[in-house]
């Protein structure tokens, strides 16, 4: 075989497919699994921590477009453990409707985020994305996703 | 006895014996039909015999018919194979004999004459043929020949040709050129369908066997597959679904030995008991892999076995072009051997020629040497490359796993206590409690009490003697008696009303005092059914303690197992130990 | 979340890879496994297609 020619070869199976790969967009899939950032911490805790409806929806607002820009997909809330005492032990902020709900353990929590209850209630996560599709996917500290 | 009655009397006689020999004669039928029915049971079994004698009979001869053909046609395919393959046989005997001299250092002028030029023109297609002449040539110090032979063995099969010399070359001590051709070999590889030759020189080059320059090309060539396999979401997908199944498998046996009242009053008991035998998988990965990374992994001797046991198979195994002859070949001569059972012929085929086409992906490779290295035949060094490599399909399958799990447990805990949960319960019958642990103890033992004592009243109550009714008849019986005795016997009439209203009221006395015993003795019952309900009560309440701070302590391991992912994927980057053994003879494995 | 991942459809039974396993019937060995080196190589080795000029450009 020719020199040259071996050496093309050679140059296209090491990096041709690799390259092409990464000028393209990420797959969907990846992008979705892609880690929660501070700025989007910030946001959950501070919508959390009760301010009035106008910032509250400003707040939404903006975490809806981030979710749309970074990973695709907007869920239709968070699920979180409450920080407020008791009676309450979880909370509800839903992104859409604007509205942040407190749950004591009798309570009812209306569907889908009545399945995050227990995911919040170990404590092992930050907060728990509820999607309208009915998919959680649990947000640990380090702003890693389960998916 | 009139004549009249004579003659009925005649004819009940006839209707009697009649009506007698009726019965006989059913008597005989039902005799007659038991016989039938015998006698049909007897050739059930007959005809079933027969359809057994018949199915093993079709066995037998469909078994001789597959030896006839197996025979028949193992003579023509051996005469085809000499025909048009009989000359590769030659090349696979001047083969060994090359590759012998080459063993013992010592190359005979006869053995390098064999391998002429002719080989290459009589084997067109037989990789084998021109590598063998280059060899000679090279042994023969001809440049010249050697550069055609290669030129004709790398455009008839550049995977194997590569592989062969890399090998050779690498024996004689020219390194540097070994590590050429291996870099070749490895760029002739399809990452989707890889063999088995590859696996064991992954393990070979892991091991140090062609110094850190072989583990940098195929590293690099490892990384150029992986990033190219990637992209495809389906077969990430997949092996991520490999490593959840080893989570799977690590998942605890059941805890109901150690929460039995839990367990017997809880309906919630089934999904606790699962999260908790889940949880306990962290543990159970700990201890695995920890020790996977912790280990001190001696370099093996087997390597320049397994380096042998490929040459031997680079100048044994078939050319392809032979392989659905040679097959063919080998598959009827498994029916003769197993006496024309095609199953027992399927299982003995030699495992040579169907591992020579099992072919894998690479990523598949890689998390089957990770989870079962003994079967790919890989050795735990290269099980700690490739769990490290695997690392992102392990932690998240962990994550997954953990979060499942988690989804798993029940809101609420209840106690649910039947009628039948103790005797007492079924003599009262004690209609169906439940009540849910959120509530604190002495409220729901309160409640679980007062439950007893509701559904055992009116049973209780039932049993209290009635004085008010019994006394009425002997209250007006007395009345009677002595508006009637007394003014006609006078003293002696009330005396003995009055003994008898005595005797009356100490039977009725003695009634009550049975009574109330009998009411004593059932809510002395009533006392122990509920004392033992509470027990029940009280016991699952504290197993459910138990089990919470059970689970919290599985469940916190988590991030212990993260920490444990996280290491093992640097760890797996850690030199070889041939590098190990050149950089610092003294030092400790990384770990 | 959605219920535990299925193998995809590239995944391999377990059972399938005999890569391992011995062969059947006992192989013969090629050589006597002796190891040793030959002594009367010349300098020059067999090199990939290509390569042998590469070589030959470095000793210019």
């Amino acid at each position: 075989m020719e020199f040259a020619q071996r050496r093309r070869v050679e140059t296209r199976l090491d990096a041709g497919t690799p390259t092409q790969d990464r000028q393209l967009q990420r797959p969907p899939n990846q992008a979705a699994r892609a880690p929660r950032h501070a700025g989007i911490f910030e946001a959950v805790h501070r919508i959390d921590a009760g301010l009035d409806e106008a910032t509250r929806a400003q707040l939404a607002q903006w975490i809806r477009d981030e979710y749309q820009s970074q990973f695709g997909d907007v869920p239709l809330g968070f699920f979180a453990r409450c920080h407020l005492g008791p009676p309450y032990v979880d909370h509800r902020l839903d992104l859409w409707q604007n509205i942040v709900e407190h749950y004591a353990p009798g309570d009812t929590v209306p569907e889908p985020f009545a399945r995050a209850r227990m995911l919040a209630r170990t404590g092992s996560y930050d907060f728990i994305e509820v999607y309208a599709s009915g998919e959680l996917k649990p947000v640990l500290n380090d702003g890693s996703v389960v998916a | 006895m009139s004549v009249n009655e004579a003659r009925i009397l005649h004819r009940i006689n006839e209707v009697q014996s009649a009506v007698t020999s009726l019965n006989q004669g059913v008597i005989q039928v039902s005799g007659q039909v038991a016989h039938v029915g015998q006698r049909a049971e007897e050739t059930r079994n007959d005809l079933q015999q027969l359809a057994r004698d018949f199915a093993d009979f079709v066995k037998r001869s469909e078994r001789i018919a597959n030896i006839q053909r197996a025979e028949t046609r193992v003579g023509v395919v051996e005469a085809q194979l000499e025909n048009q393959f009989g000359h590769h046989n030659v090349v696979r005997r001047f083969a060994t004999g090359l590759l012998q001299g080459f063993d013992v250092g010592l190359v005979s002028e006869e053995t390098v004459r064999a391998v002429s030029e002719q080989l290459m023109v009589q084997n067109p297609r037989y990789w084998l043929a021109p590598v063998l002449v280059a060899l000679g040539a090279w042994a023969s110090d001809d440049q010249e020949l050697c550069e055609r032979g290669i030129q004709e063995g790398f455009r008839r099969s550049p995977d194997r040709t590569s592989l062969f010399l890399a090998l050779v070359l690498r024996r004689q001590g020219r390194r540097d050129s070994s590590v050429r051709w291996l870099r070749q070999y490895l760029a002739a590889q399809d990452p989707h369908a890889l063999g088995r030759n590859f696996a064991v020189i992954l393990e070979c080059i892991s091991q140090g066997a062609f110094g850190p320059s072989g583990v940098e090309i195929v590293q690099e060539r490892l990384d150029a597959w992986r990033a190219q396999l990637l992209t495809d979401e389906d077969r990430q997908q997949a092996q991520v679904g490999r490593w959840r199944a080893e989570m799977d498998r690590h998942v605890g046996p059941s805890a109901q030995p150690n929460f039995p009242r839990l367990a017997e009053v809880s309906p919630q008991w089934p999904q606790m008991d699962a999260a908790l035998s889940h949880a306990a998988a962290h543990g159970a990965l700990i201890t695995k892999y920890a020790a996977l990374a912790a280990e001190e992994i001696t370099p093996q001797d087997r390597i320049e076995d397994a380096v042998d046991d490929i040459l031997d198979r680079l100048v044994r195994e078939f050319d392809e072009e032979e392989l659905p002859l040679r097959r063919e070949h080998a598959e009827h001569h498994a029916v003769i051997r197993n006496g024309g059972d095609l199953d027992a012929a399927r299982r003995d085929l030699d495992s040579d020629l169907i591992a020579l086409e099992q072919k894998l992906d690479y990523l598949t490779i890689q998390s089957e040497s990770a989870l079962n290295p003994g079967k790919i035949g890989v050795s735990r060094a290269t099980q700690r490359m490739a769990v490290s490599s695997c690392h992102d399909w392990f932690a998240r399958a962990h994550a997954t796993f953990c979060g499942d799990y988690r989804q798993g447990l029940p809101t609420d805990v209840q106690a649910v206590f039947e009628t039948t949960h103790n005797t007492a319960g079924v003599v009262f019958k004690l209609p169906r409690w439940t009540g849910s642990f959120t509530r604190p103890m002495p409220e729901l033992e309160a409640d679980l009490a007062g439950h007893w004592d509701r559904a055992s009243r009116p049973f209780i109550d039932g049993l209290a003697y009635n004085w008010g009714r019994k006394v009425i008849a002997p209250v007006v019986v007395l009345l009677l008696a002595l508006l009637i005795l007394v003014p006609t016997a006078g003293v002696a009439g009330l005396i003995i009303t009055m003994i008898g209203g005595g005797i009356w009221f100490l039977v009725l006395y003695i009634q009550s005092q049975a009574a109330a015993k009998l009411q004593d003795a059932v809510r002395e019952l009533l006392a122990r059914g509920k004392q033992d309900s509470l027990q029940q009560l009280r016991g699952a309440g504290a197993e459910l303690i138990d089990w919470t701070s059970a689970f919290r302590r599985e469940d916190s391991r988590e991030p212990q197992v993260r920490a444990l992912i996280g290491d093992l994927a640097t760890a797996g980057a850690a030199a070889s130990p041939y590098e190990r053994r050149v950089a610092d003879p003294g030092a400790q494995s990384g770990a | 979340m959605t219920s535990p991942t299925q193998n995809g459809s590239s995944a391999v039974p377990q059972e399938v890879v005999p890569w391992a396993k011995q062969a059947t019937k006992p192989q013969p060995r090629a050589t006597s496994r002796v190891r040793q080196m030959v002594r009367s190589l010349p300098s020059w080795d067999p090199l990939p297609p290509g390569e042998i000029l590469v070589n030959r450009h470095r000793r210019d």
